[in-house]
């Protein structure tokens, strides 16, 4: 997955950057992904780990297309996790509807 | 080597300003400190205003006594108003033993506030001519003690302040300074990491056991508070995402040791090099946590909020271009916009914390605001009621 720097609409073309600023790749966006927040640069299958920076940041909760946000709704730690209620409550304020299967 | 321009004192620390030190030990004098340290500016006014009892506080009273001989103090006055438990002499004692100029006045014995204002002003104007006589001289990195703290941290953090002051760090503990972080509530998620750099399996017995203890600590009704729903709108999925960018502001050195607080006293870090320890992520507490254990500046990072300490100079860093300000030190934004890289910032905070450290007031310093909270890790009470609870179940 990869963080976006500015807000992303769903269809956006999107460069993405290696550390030392260089365009990798594009990438076309597959939902609204907010300033800050992830977006799935691969098909991510359910129960696959997920890394940031490579260091693992949690486990895909449910299968993620390439081009998603990727976030409470389809990540959960292997800690401590948000109850369903505090996963919507985060979802309301960020102003998205993400279907709940 | 690189060195700096500093005060040496005669336990062998070294300071990077030559402040004086007002204590309040009990909030009852706060009043009378405050006057009396209008007649200089360079007075640290530090109150303790929990209560004036001394039983459950030994850890504020350890606290105030390594401030008292804090390297950027040149000397102190400590004021009680008499009918209190703290006395005000153990903490002078104290500082006079680690060579600091000290001075303890009791309201009571001296018939009031005005007589006290007026005695503790003479007082003060001493340490203040026997301040003004010494000169800094050279010193060398290793005599530095920088502290690591994130507040008001967001989506940037990760991505620009914490990594650039990570790499910072890097360079500072290379060139023989001490660096120490503590928040170990916001490292949790982060063990395994954290456990394949400590030197060796005691430093790692501690800071599992420390870092359970402050787990339970926030626990409250059996659910930790590990992150706010602001956290996960601004972009944080996990704990372990959110203890990544904790982790990324303190380098890639390895771990020497984990500085424990207690009522028996306070760790100090026994050689160079990057340290965690119990110093709180609460940041008013934080700096008073730094400056217990010598640290000389802190670097901050941010959003746009203003962090300050008169003890310990802070160094605010931010990557948000829509929340910086005229607070902020360091300019990470860059890192975000393709124009910087972690590297280059990273140089930039280092560079920024020699100057500091040679002198340099930091963006807000010279305003003299800041919040000094005498956070104790544990408070003995609370365990007797816990206790007592318990007994009745």
């Amino acid at each position: 997955m990869a963080t976006v720097l500015c807000h992303v609409k769903q269809g956006d073309e999107l460069e993405i950057y290696s550390e030392d600023h260089k365009v990798n790749r594009t990438l076309i966006s597959n939902s609204v992904i907010p300033y800050g927040h992830k977006i799935a640069l691969c098909d991510i299958k359910a129960d696959s780990e997920i890394y940031k920076q490579n260091i693992f940041i949690g486990v895909a909760s449910e299968d993620i297309k390439e081009g998603m946000l990727v976030h409470v709704h389809n990540v959960s730690s292997k800690c401590i996790n948000f109850t369903p209620k505090i996963i919507n409550e985060i979802l309301r304020q960020m102003n998205m509807e993400v279907a709940n299967d | 080597m690189t060195k700096f321009k500093g005060y040496l004192r005669k336990d062998g620390s070294v300071g990077i300003r030559n402040n004086i030190l007002i204590i309040a030990v009990d909030e009852c004098m706060d009043g009378i400190a405050r006057n009396i340290a209008l007649a200089s500016d360079d007075c640290v006014v530090i109150t303790n205003h929990y209560t004036c009892m001394l039983g459950g506080q030994e850890e504020t009273l350890n606290m105030l006594m390594e401030m008292s001989c804090h390297p950027n103090i040149y000397g102190v006055v400590v004021l009680a108003m008499g009918c209190g438990s703290i006395d005000p002499e153990i903490i002078t004692d104290y500082a006079r033993s680690k060579g600091r100029m000290a001075f303890a006045l009791t309201s009571i014995k001296e018939k009031g506030t005005a007589s006290s204002i007026k005695r503790g002003k003479e007082y003060l104007s001493e340490i203040v001519n026997e301040a003004s006589k010494i000169e800094a001289s050279l010193h060398s990195i290793s005599k530095l003690k920088i502290g690591i703290k994130c507040g008001g941290s967001d989506t940037s953090s990760g991505m620009a302040s914490n990594p650039s002051v990570g790499h910072a760090v890097d360079l500072l503990v290379d060139q023989g300074a001490t660096c120490i972080a503590g928040e170990l509530l916001e490292l949790v998620g982060c063990e395994e990491e954290l456990l394949r750099r400590v030197v060796n399996s005691e430093v790692s017995d501690k800071l599992t056991r420390l870092m359970s203890e402050e787990e339970k600590r926030w626990s409250i009704g059996g659910n930790t508070e590990f992150m706010s729903i602001g956290n996960s709108v601004g972009g944080l999925t996990t704990i372990e995402e959110k203890a990544l960018g904790s982790l990324s502001k303190i380098g890639t050195k390895p771990i020497q040791g984990v500085l424990e607080f207690s009522q028996q006293g306070h760790e100090r870090p026994e050689t160079n090099g990057l340290y965690l320890s119990d110093v709180t992520m609460l940041c008013g507490g934080s700096a008073m946590h730094f400056a217990t254990l010598g640290v000389h500046i802190i670097l901050w990072t941010s959003g746009g909020a203003g962090f300050n300490s008169q003890l310990v100079p802070v160094i605010r860093v931010s990557g948000n271009r829509e929340l910086i300000n005229d607070d902020i030190d360091i300019d990470a934004c860059g890192i975000i916009e393709g124009t910087h890289t972690v590297k280059h910032v990273g140089e930039k905070i280092r560079d920024e914390v020699y100057e500091v450290a040679n002198g340099k007031q930091t963006s807000i310093e010279s305003l003299g605001y800041s919040y000094a909270t005498l956070y104790q890790k544990d408070v003995r009470l609370e365990h007797c009621m816990k206790g007592m609870s318990s007994c009745l179940d």
